[in-house]
């Protein structure tokens, strides 16, 4: 992902920007990447985690017919369905992640398990093929000044342009505003912007569906 | 974090939250140290959560382990942290016919109450077959060891194991650095790279609650005393 009107942004936001009266920038580059990119994982895991699946649209794949058993793709992020069987007959196959998988590989009906980077296709408890259904990692918001443009995902945009403008550069200069704490008590209160950042990074605003049962419009009233 | 954590970046996170540039900061082997215990404890956390998110990436096999042996991931070399599954078979082959797959049970139960040597390949339903897990001394090694135990005769039974693994203690140290600007010794943290900022977090309250004076402890834990997790949970 090309990040450098990202990097605009935030330092319009941060207002860290050299003029008449201010010599130099306070941010390097490279923190403000490293920012927008945890900005981002925060915001991945956390609508992974929550379902929020309407935000992770543009990360949806399909690998092509694998045969059992078969390596995960490298850019795995989580699995979301599968089809196994035959490739010219593929049928609807239970996924499952993790130790529970393998207790049912004997087991008679369509299923696909994921064992760490390992993938198997099932049908009628012997191995077979399919596909997979899953969510990549979002590719790597770089900047051009620091060389990161020649990376094969730097024209790859995954999200809206809202989910960038307004969500991680929002949560990026949070990010970057941590730096530098002073006391004890900043320390608390950074550790729990961290805790607000991890457990929940989109403002309810955000998910305004039209009701009356909104935050804002109830304080309004 | 999607993109794993080097050490250095882990090491300078600490930094971040910790030192203020006034105050005494926690040493290397403390910070280190802090680092592991907070990667075991989160690791434990997601454990008992049973949250295959964060665990893939944990998961190792073992295969061909026979009754009594040492679990150690077969590519790898990890020692068990948490069994999850046991498939039992005669062969190397995990879907043979008579493969079985075993149910665990605490090594006291599996002591006092398994006692014949049931389950055998072809024998006569209903077949049961109970796995558990021992630590053992290894006087060669020093170590404490896993082992597997199951109840068969056979002596050409053995198991296949899927199970979440010890990570490998994290390390970093002031040694010089390579071409990519990585130190030369280190291991950075081996869990699943979304909890890496999380490690870090419990990491600092760890350090944070040593580091600072008694007025300013948020809640008071007695010195050398196990910090409970349910003081320093995030999520």
């Amino acid at each position: 992902m090309n990040g450098d009107l990202l990097i605009e942004r935030v330092r319009d936001i941060l207002q860290d920007k050299e003029s008449a009266t201010v010599l130099g920038e306070f941010y390097h580059d490279l923190e403000i990447v490293l920012s927008l990119n945890a900005a981002q994982d925060f915001i991945v895991n956390f609508c992974v985690r929550t379902q929020f699946h309407y935000y992770l649209n543009g990360l949806i794949k399909t690998t092509a017919y694998l045969t059992s058993p078969a390596t995960l793709p490298s850019d795995y992020l989580h699995g979301i369905s599968a089809i196994s069987g035959a490739e010219i007959s593929l049928h609807p196959a239970r996924l499952y992640i993790g130790g529970l998988g393998y207790t049912y590989m004997g087991v008679d009906h369509n299923s696909c398990i994921i064992l760490n980077n390992q993938l198997y296709f099932l049908e009628g408890g012997v191995h077979s093929g399919g596909k997979l259904i899953y969510y990549k990692k979002p590719s790597y918001i770089g900047a051009t000044s620091l060389g990161l443009d020649v990376a094969a995902d730097f024209n790859d945009k995954d999200f809206y342009d809202f989910i960038y403008n307004d969500i991680f550069v929002q949560n990026a200069c949070v990010l970057l505003g941590l730096k530098e704490p002073q006391t004890q008590r900043e320390y608390k209160k950074i550790k729990k912007v961290m805790k607000e950042l991890l457990t929940q990074p989109i403002k309810d605003d955000l998910f305004y569906d039209g009701t009356t049962s909104n935050k804002d419009d109830a304080d309004a009233a | 974090m999607i993109y794993s954590m080097t050490a250095p970046q882990a090491i300078k996170m600490m930094q971040m939250l910790l030192d203020d540039g006034r105050f005494w900061f926690s040493h290397q082997a403390e910070v280190v140290n802090s680092i592991n215990e907070a990667q075991l404890m989160v690791l434990k956390k997601y454990i008992s959560l049973q949250d295959e998110y964060i665990l893939r990436e944990s998961y190792r096999y073992a295969e061909t382990v026979y009754n009594g042996d040492t679990v150690v991931a077969s590519v790898s070399g990890e020692y068990l942290f948490y069994p999850k599954a046991v498939r039992v078979r005669t062969g190397t082959e995990t879907q043979q016919e008579d493969a079985q797959l075993a149910s665990y049970l605490s090594p006291d139960l599996y002591d006092n109450f398994i006692r014949t040597n049931s389950w055998y390949p072809g024998g006569r339903y209903p077949r049961s077959l109970y796995y558990t897990i021992k630590s053992e001394y290894n006087s060669v090694s020093g170590l404490y060891e896993p082992k597997l135990y199951f109840n068969s005769p056979d002596a050409t039974a053995n198991a296949f194991i899927w199970f979440i693994c010890i990570p490998r203690r994290f390390y970093w140290e002031v040694s010089g650095v390579n071409v990519s600007q990585n130190e030369i010794n280190d291991i950075p943290l081996e869990t699943s790279d979304k909890i890496h900022t999380e490690i870090c977090l419990v990491a600092a309250e760890i350090l944070n609650d040593r580091d600072v004076e008694e007025v300013q402890r948020e809640g008071r834990i007695e010195a050398g005393a196990y910090v409970p997790y349910d003081k320093v949970s995030l999520l």
